[in-house]
């Protein structure tokens, strides 16, 4: 993605999210969304279609092999 | 530092049980202790000594009586300020929380009342166990027994700091992404992650539903061991906590290393490109003290550390983001700034973002679990690359974590032990994490354990009085 296109993205989020930042921080907020976009892109490519999204880690959900 | 503060709680329990110690005359120490220091270290955020006297006359009550509530019975301890405390004060450090006195414990600070032990207050953390440490919350910071210009780390800092300084033997943390394992290791402290699940977050503030972790930073690893074998269990009420039995966490402490299997994520050491050099060498130093003490040590090869700490970071934004987003939109001012900025920073996170994260989940659990542990015992890994930072080097970009390699832990869920493992030449500690199986803390506190018997670091404490008169 390219910086205008983050930047469009990063206004669009921060209006659909109701946020207000202190005077003179929404550009370090911006280099704060730009981490989280390059992390978005360190998570893909997204695993296997079996492998369904892990939110307690009792052993049972733990134990299934994944990808064979 | 008092003789009495420094003596562990195995060491105290023989004490108490012999008559040679009284639990009333181990707390007056602790509590003239925190008295003489806190002002500067900034460890409690409340001090609730009336309660601890009580407590601790109760136990020599029980001593004389022959009655035993377990190891720590008598024994002092601090709680981080997010744990509810019936009648006490728990803040999150935080403006929005300036009067919030829970009616009933939490359920970890209710198993150490059952097992008879004394607290001795509310230990600081950083606001909401997130963000930054920062004079614009309801407490200020605490700050480093080591160097007070620097900081403890985050988000227990008051509980390492306090353990460090030998206000207290033990204190309650919490782990979201090295919340436990960071202050024990800038702090020089054992701080122990257990298993997520075997110890209960009930009445804990929560950052992130998925990754929070209960557990203890303590002075030494048989003392972590104590602890854990009063709060493990299933709790119902916590819908994270798993139906597993706990273990016997002293029955193979004293075992060894000869024999046993260790890797270590090469990779990810070098992913570390802030990583300072003696930092390393001391990881270095410790893989040769446990091949010297027979086990074998070898590298091994995982996903990009990038790519686990993204997964952990991606969640819990997203998740503490929905516990505050209404705060953040209503009333962001009451929040210290670096703490509203993290916060606010999940709202960058889309939703296709957290469910492939989760999903990604799994399979680095898998990972670590299986395609490593299942051929080895435990993986080390340097705790920080880093030592700690000065407060007025602290980044102004509040994502900025500073060389912490605890995150994949949390991801994974496995048990990690952060320990001492050596001094820097700024004299500030250095820290090593042995992670191990789900469920298998008694492998990573008996490695521990190994290791510190093999090293001299408990030796050490902060002379923190010499600091204290600089000022």
């Amino acid at each position: 993605m390219s910086e205008e296109s983050e930047r469009v993205l990063f206004e669009a989020l921060v209006a659909r999210a109701g946020l207000n930042f202190e005077p003179g921080r929404e550009e370090m907020m911006f280099t704060v969304a730009r981490q989280i976009f390059a992390w978005s892109d360190a998570v893909r490519p997204a695993p296997s279609a079996e492998v369904e999204p892990a939110t307690a880690y009792a052993p049972a959900t733990v134990a299934p092999e994944v990808g064979g | 530092m008092d003789d009495l503060l420094a003596l562990s709680i195995a060491e105290l329990g023989r004490a108490y049980r012999d008559g040679a110690l009284s639990p009333v005359t181990v707390t007056e120490a602790a509590l003239a202790r925190i008295a003489e220091t806190n002002p500067s270290l900034r460890a409690f955020n409340t001090v609730t000594a009336e309660k601890a006297l009580q407590q601790a006359e109760a136990a020599e009550t029980n001593f004389k009586a022959k009655v035993d509530l377990g190891p720590l019975q008598g024994v002092p301890y601090g709680i981080k300020d997010i744990y509810d405390t019936a009648g006490v004060l728990t803040s999150c450090q935080s403006r929005l929380r300036p009067d919030v006195v829970p009616d009933a414990n939490a359920t970890a600070v209710q198993a150490l009342e059952d097992g008879g032990a004394v607290m001795l207050g509310k230990c600081a953390t950083i606001e909401f166990a997130t963000g930054g440490p920062s004079e614009d919350t309801l407490f200020p910071p605490a700050r480093n027994p080591w160097n007070l210009d620097h900081v403890p780390g985050g988000s227990s800092s008051g509980s390492g700091a306090a353990v460090a300084a030998g206000l207290t033997r033990m204190a309650l943390g919490s782990d979201t992404g090295g919340s436990i394992r960071g202050p024990a290791a800038l702090c020089g402290t054992v701080g122990l992650k257990p298993t997520y699940g075997r110890v209960s977050r009930r009445g804990v503030f929560p950052l992130s539903y998925s990754m929070d972790h209960c557990g203890p930073l303590t002075w030494t690893v048989e003392d972590a061991a104590l602890t854990l074998g009063v709060l493990a269990g299933h709790d119902p009420a916590d819908p994270g906590s798993a139906d597993v039995p706990a273990g016997d966490y002293m029955a193979g402490l004293d075992t060894g290393a000869a024999g046993l299997r260790l890797a270590y994520p090469v990779n990810w050491i070098e992913e570390q490109g802030d990583a300072d050099p003696a930092v390393i060498a001391a990881f270095e130093t410790a893989l040769e003290v446990f091949r010297d003490l027979g086990a074998t040590v070898e590298p091994v090869a995982l996903q990009s550390f990038d790519r686990y700490h993204a997964c952990g970071r991606l969640i819990v934004l997203a998740e503490c983001y929905s516990i505050h987003e209404r705060d953040l939109q209503t009333r962001p001012e009451l929040y210290g700034r670096p703490t509203r900025e993290r916060l606010m920073a999940g709202a960058f996170v889309r939703g296709s973002d957290y469910v492939t994260a989760q999903r990604l989940r799994r399979e680095l659990a898998h990972e670590v679990e299986s395609s490593v542990l299942g051929t080895y015992d435990a993986l080390l890994a340097p705790t920080f690359v880093r030592t700690a930072q000065r407060f007025d080097e602290m980044p102004s970009n509040p994502m900025k974590l500073g060389g912490m390699m605890t995150q994949p832990f949390n991801v994974t869920g496995s048990p990690a032990l952060a320990l001492c493992s050596g001094f820097h030449e700024n004299g500030l500690p250095i820290s090593i994490q042995i992670a191990g199986r789900m469920f298998d803390e008694a492998m990573v506190l008996r490695l521990g354990a190994a290791y510190e018997a093999a090293t001299a670091w408990r030796d050490v404490r902060p002379t923190l009085s010499q600091d204290m008169a600089a000022e």
